[in-house]
Formats: C-alpha cells, sequence, structure tokens
C-alpha cells in the first residue's frame, strides 16, 4: 500500500539533494504540496522537478541555524498553502562528509556540525509546534546508523546524528499529549557525498554492498522517500518516539 | 605495560559534586586508587586549553589509567518544556554538556598515554525518551555514541571506553527524590560498576552501555 498525502503540506529542510531531495520528490509524488527548504538556490530544482511530474512545490531558501529564517520559511509555507502537516530535518553541515580524528577536531569543526543537526533541530521544532498542533501533525528527524553505532571516520557526524535520536524519543514524550508525533529516519541511501566517496576509493562501493543483505544501496526517493512519507502519513499515526533504520538490513541493531 | 614506579597509577574523576562523583571518588579510593578529582568551571565547554591545563595538573606526577566523566554542568538537568526554552537554555543543556565531554574525551586521550580505561556515565531518560528534558536527552545520547566513537578509534591504543547509564538523579542533586532516599545506595551501585569496568576484568570490553537502575528500563 503506498501511502497518500492528498492535501497535507510537507517541509523538508535540506531538499536540494541527496536524502532531503528524494523525501520532497516522494511526498510530492503521493499529493503533498512541499515545501522545497534548502540553503542555497538548488531548493529550485527540486521544486521544478516535482511540478514537472503534475506535483505542487515551492522552493523557500532557509538556513536552519537561524530561527528567523526558519520562521520565515513556516510563513511562507502557510502563506502558500494555508497548513503545515509535516517537517522533516534533513539538513546536514556542508562538512557533515569531511573525515575528521576524534582526538584532533576542534571546536571550530563541531560547530559546523552542531549549528546544523543541533540547533537546527531545536530551532525547527520550535518554529514548527504551534503549526503541527494545530494539524495534528508530525516533526521527523533524519538521523543516521552512524548515530547508533558510531563512526571512526565521521566522529562528529555520529554524535550529532544521536543526539538527534534522543531528541526524538524525549521530545514525542512531551508532545504526544499535544497530538503532534515525532520520529526519526535512519537512513542508508545513495547520495552526492557518498559518490564521491565512491569515486575516491572505488573499492568502497563493493565493500558496502557485500555488507548490504539486499544487495544494493538505497535510492533516496523509492527506497527512504517513500518510507519518509509513511511516516508523515495517517498510515502512521500511532507511531511515535521511533527510529525507522532504512538500510536493506546493514543495520539491525537498535 | 611498563611501570614506573616514579609515577604511580592515577585516576581521574571529573565531574560535579552530586551523588554519583562523590560515590566513584569514594569506592575509587576504597580500591586503592590515587583519585584526583575535576570539576570542571562553566567556561570548560569553549576552552580546550583550560582543559588541557586541568588535565595537565591533575596527571602531574602519576600515570593517569583511569578517566570516569560524571559531568553535570550547573542548571542543564533543569527540566522543561521545550517551547518554553530560549537559545542560552538549549546550549547550557545540550550542546556545552556535548561539547565538555568531547574536550574531556581529547584530553583524556591525551592522558592516557600508556593506555587505559575510560568511563561515561550518563543519565537513562535518553534511551527511553523523558519529557521536559528534551534537551540533556539529546546531548546525553550524543555522549553515549562520542563513547563508542572512542572506543572503536582509540582500541588500538589499548584504550577502553564504556557508558554507565544511571537514573537522572544520581547524577544531580538538583534532581533528588523528595525523600533522598534510595539515592545513595543507588549511586554506590553504579560506582561499583565504574570500578569494575576500570578493573582487568572487564578488559575486553568496550564500546557497551551498561544500565545501572535495577532494571527500571531493561532496554531491548
Amino acid at each position: 500500500m503506498t501511502a497518500t498525502l492528498d492535501g497535507r503540506v510537507v517541509l523538508v529542510t535540506g531538499a536540494g539533494g541527496g536524502v532531503g531531495r528524494g523525501i520532497a520528490l516522494a511526498c510530492g509524488a503521493v499529493g503533498a504540496s512541499v515545501v522545497v527548504s534548502a540553503r542555497g538556490e538548488s531548493g529550485t530544482e527540486t521544486a521544478d522537478d516535482i511540478t514537472r511530474r503534475g506535483g505542487e512545490a515551492i522552493a523557500v531558501r532557509c538556513d536552519v541555524t537561524d530561527r528567523a529564517d526558519v520562521d520565515r520559511t513556516l510563513d511562507a509555507a502557510v502563506a502558500a498553502y494555508g497548513r503545515v502537516d509535516a517537517v522533516f530535518h534533513n539538513a546536514t553541515s556542508r562538512a557533515s562528509s569531511q573525515p575528521h580524528l576524534l582526538e584532533d577536531a576542534d571546536l571550530a569543526l563541531w560547530e559546523e556540525h552542531a549549528s546544523v543537526s543541533l540547533r537546527g533541530s531545536f530551532h525547527c521544532a520550535q518554529a514548527a509546534h504551534p503549526h503541527l498542533v494545530r494539524s495534528q501533525g508530525s516533526l521527523i528527524l533524519l538521523t543516521s546508523p552512524a548515530g547508533i553505532e558510531g563512526s571512526e571516520s565521521l566522529p562528529f557526524y555520529s554524535v550529532v546524528k544521536a543526539s538527534q535520536r534522543g531528541f526524538t524519543k524525549s521530545l514525542a514524550l512531551e508532545w504526544g499529549p499535544d497530538g503532534v508525533r515525532v520520529n526519526a529516519i535512519a537512513p542508508l541511501a545513495v547520495t552526492d557525498a557518498l559518490h564521491r566517496a565512491f569515486e575516491a576509493d572505488p573499492t568502497l562501493e563493493t565493500s558496502l554492498r557485500a555488507k548490504i543483505p539486499l544487495g544494493r544501496l538505497g535510492d533516496s526517493e523509492d527506497d527512504i522517500g517513500t518510507v519518509a512519507a509513511f511516516l508523515a502519513s495517517d498510515g502512521a499515526s500511532y507511531m511515535t518516539g521511533q527510529t525507522l533504520i532504512v538500510s536493506g538490513g546493514r543495520f539491525t541493531l537498535l | 605495560m611498563a611501570i614506573d614506579p616514579e609515577k604511580p597509577d592515577r585516576s581521574l574523576v571529573v565531574g560535579s559534586d552530586s551523588p554519583i562523583t562523590r560515590a566513584v571518588v569514594a569506592a575509587l579510593e576504597e580500591r586503592g586508587h590515587d583519585v584526583r578529582s575535576i570539576d570542571l568551571p562553566e567556561a570548560a565547554s569553549r576552552k580546550p586549553d583550560l582543559v588541557r591545563s586541568v588535565f595537565e595538573s591533575a596527571s602531574a606526577g602519576g600515570t593517569v589509567r583511569l578517566v570516569v566523566y560524571t559531568d553535570v554542568p550547573a542548571d542543564s538537568a533543569r527540566a522543561g518544556r521545550l517551547t518554553d526554552l530560549d537559545l542560552p537554555d538549549w546550549d547550557r543543556a545540550c550542546e556545552s554538556v556535548v561539547r565538555r565531554t568531547l574536550l574531556t574525551f581529547q584530553a583524556a586521550h591525551r592522558a592516557l598515554t600508556d593506555g587505559g580505561t575510560i568511563v561515561l556515565v550518563v543519565p537513562t531518560m535518553a534511551l527511553g525518551g523523558s519529557p521536559d528534558f528534551v534537551p540533556w536527552s539529546a546531548a546525553a545520547e550524543a555522549q553515549r555514541v562520542m563513547a563508542k566513537v572512542a572506543a572503536r578509534r582509540w582500541g588500538s591504543c589499548a584504550i577502553t571506553v564504556n557508558t554507565v547509564a544511571v537514573a537522572p538523579h544520581v547524577l544531580s542533586d538538583d534532581l533528588l527524590p523528595d525523600d533522598g532516599g534510595a539515592t545513595t545506595d543507588e549511586a554506590d551501585r553504579a560506582a561499583a560498576l565504574v570500578c569494575m569496568l576500570a578493573g582487568p576484568d572487564a578488559g575486553g570490553l568496550t564500546g557497551a552501555t551498561l544500565v545501572a537502575d535495577g532494571g527500571t528500563l531493561m532496554v531491548p
């Protein structure tokens, strides 16, 4: 059964590429009006692709590290579509895939990660709350398997993604009585950053595939976006405080 | 592991005054450890040099083999709905906690030159979630995965890193139940677990989380 988001309004941060773009496209494909948010201009292309397929979307520039920008983006969503039913906080720092060492990395790099993923979650949640109470909607955070098992080469990415899991669980309990659901998705999907990593190390793709029981890397739209659309739909109305690991079976520990 | 008689083994306990900090110091001393307590100043979360120099002072004259982190910065354990918090509240209860942990881990890595053990003590609230404690929950889960990253990364340096999760009131006097009742016992039991992780029997354990809550959560 495919989720339906007919009449729903979905906001996706960091939707100019990668998993965010896949979520925006998938939600648009099942009827949502999509607010495509990105720090730069890349959201326009995603929004254009949704409308080209017959869907409804607008692009709004938004820097989630700036609360006023997040408020302005939600205002734009309401101005365009009258409501907000789901907010996906997917944006991550541009330094996310930059390898570093836990013992050497400095606070400047930490700030890069924390400002988008931690403070960005805080800003998105606070700003979205009144809209989501009104719509009885949901907040969905994009975490990562790295935030569950810890990555030696990407420690700060692992740490901020773990933080979003703690955030999700406690906020789900806090907002449950408000009728607002809070969940997280931990995806393993092909992204631009992963493509770059494959180009740098041609053996990486083969070795990674070998560790995935389903034998392939996830597609941002068809594999991850569809799960995201489900979480935003009425089909998931009794689900809150959960992390869905969408990794082809690569990660089974929780 | 070479033993330098001029520099006896040293254990560092990093944490503000709390039931668990007191219990860990007492339990280690009871077992013969040479313990130095480090109470990081509030400004430490943005000052790597300060944390480094505090560690160097506490390590002087000894060989650090154990670092236990029980720190809960002032006011970070305060309850409140997320929507009522301002940005300084958020920083104090979440981001500052993670920064302090990061700087402590980095200083611990430098201090454990001959290998050793790091034990992180965190509140259980992030494991199952806790309303009105969203920032601290977010920080606790970040700390726990930082310990896993450190365990993976520093295993080759003969450093093990494990986490003990305890009831929040064991970490902060601010959260003591009205009767104060079982807290001392709970802290003592958790401290015994920390000592076990610091001993030779736990040499094969790293990257693990042990939940010392008397069976309240029984996580899957």
